[in-house]
């Protein structure tokens, strides 16, 4: 069988790579007073028809947020456009992520009855579930209204939630129906990636490494919390890359978060890990574990930009980037809205 | 029967550099097409590159008429 060519969509998103913004960019941005001049410096960038637009309707801080939404969205949706259909397939796979993260978004604030403005500012531009979808998911009153609108519309990820909506309701324990929508995601995705072309296997890759980290992040979590081992085993995901089932079972078995880190060590996940260890060390935060490790995953996937020019690295690679960058303005606006210092927004960025 | 061999090699030397040719072409062609399309700035650059292939054509004409020359 011969390789699919992908050379069109190649070249297509090479050029869109070289609209992406560099480093300097940001550092300018950080160098900037207040909103206004980062609309200006705005419009030297792919964003800026989207966002003026939006700021006429919207005003300057939401403007711009809905700008940045509209102009990614605008941008995943044209190469879902100009990507051959098995491509396009494995594309949506991963994009499916998105989906879960933002079910998860909408599940969490009508959790703790957020307003639907901040629920929808706070979802991320991708995935395949339309925005409109998404507003109206934002729209109802309260989490049984969510997975029944979902269930409505036959949107697959309502099983699982259905399954769970019951003991969410006994307990109000919130993670039950995240996991369910995670090990929902993973177990179909890794079911539809058979197949030995290098395309599914980078999209393998992708997502086996996601496995592994959300595992490790997982593990952490509850060991802090101590967790019988039997109860962590049922909030882990098979199928990770480097940490298979048996593994995971094992570092279950451990009672302290920071023998789990020892034990880890090892890994190919030790390193970050460490790093992400020392900051929760100094700053108290666990979120700072989380972030460290989500950066390992952007930058892992950013780097498949020096992949085989020819397979579908070069469109993973370009979504990864292209969304870190709308999440890095977006903490850079919000940011300067609250007139956070510079360094402390520096931090809190991932500049690949 | 000497001339019909050397007939059929010059033939295939011509038709060999030609898929050659069509298959380079093509492949740059989507590629360069795909470059335009997102900035047209690159066409003349991609016009360039699209004709580069047509030497290897070149090539088989000239090895097939060094051939007819031996006929």
């Amino acid at each position: 069988m011969l390789k699919a060519d992908h050379g069109y969509a190649n070249a297509r998103v090479r050029a869109m790579k070289s609209r992406l913004l560099d480093q300097s960019v940001f550092e300018k941005m950080l160098g900037m007073k207040d909103l206004s001049e980062i609309l200006t410096a705005l419009d030297k960038t792919s964003y800026r028809n989207e966002v003026h637009e939006e700021v006429l309707k919207a005003g300057l801080l939401v403007g711009i947020e809905e700008g940045l939404r509209a102009a990614t969205s605008a941008d995943l949706q044209k190469i879902l456009k100009i990507i051959d259909l098995e491509a396009k397939n494995l594309i949506e796979v991963l994009l499916g992520r998105w989906d879960v993260q933002n079910l998860k978004t909408i599940l969490r604030g009508k959790h703790i009855g957020a307003a639907k403005a901040d629920i929808i500012s706070s979802l991320a531009p991708a995935g395949c579930l339309h925005d409109s979808v998404l507003q109206e998911l934002a729209e109802q009153p309260d989490i049984r209204g969510v997975i029944d609108l979902m269930a409505t519309w036959s949107i697959p990820y309502s099983k699982p939630l259905t399954a769970e909506l019951g003991k969410y309701q006994q307990n109000l324990a919130l993670q039950n129906l995240e996991f369910s929508l995670d090990k929902f995601y993973y177990q179909n995705t890794l079911a539809r990636l058979t197949g030995r072309s290098l395309d599914i296997q980078l999209v393998r890759e992708v997502i086996t490494r996601e496995i592994d980290l959300t595992n490790i992040m997982t593990l952490l979590r509850l060991t802090r919390e101590n967790l019988a081992p039997e109860e962590k085993e049922k909030y882990l995901l098979a199928g990770g890359r480097r940490l298979n089932w048996g593994s995971l079972v094992k570092l279950a078995q451990v009672q302290d978060a920071d023998d789990l880190i020892v034990a880890l060590e090892k890994s190919v996940y030790g390193k970050v890990l460490q790093e992400g260890w020392q900051l929760f060390l100094v700053s108290g935060k666990f979120s700072v574990i989380e972030r460290r490790l989500e950066n390992q995953v952007i930058t892992k996937n950013i780097a498949l930009f020096r992949a085989d020019p020819l397979s579908i690295a070069l469109v993973i690679a370009y979504i990864w980037a292209k969304l870190n960058e709308v999440v890095n303005l977006r903490i850079l606006i919000r940011g300067k809205e609250v007139d956070m210092p510079a360094k402390m927004i520096r931090q809190a960025l991932v500049l690949v | 029967m000497n001339t019909a061999l050397l007939g059929f090699d010059a033939a295939f030397a011509v038709a060999l550099s030609g898929l050659c040719t069509a298959w380079a072409q093509s492949r740059i062609g989507a590629a360069g097409a795909g470059a335009i399309a997102e900035k047209p700035e690159t066409a003349p650059m991609i016009i360039v590159l699209e004709a580069l292939p047509e030497t290897i054509i070149l090539f088989g004409f000239v090895i097939a008429f060094l051939i007819i020359g031996k006929m």
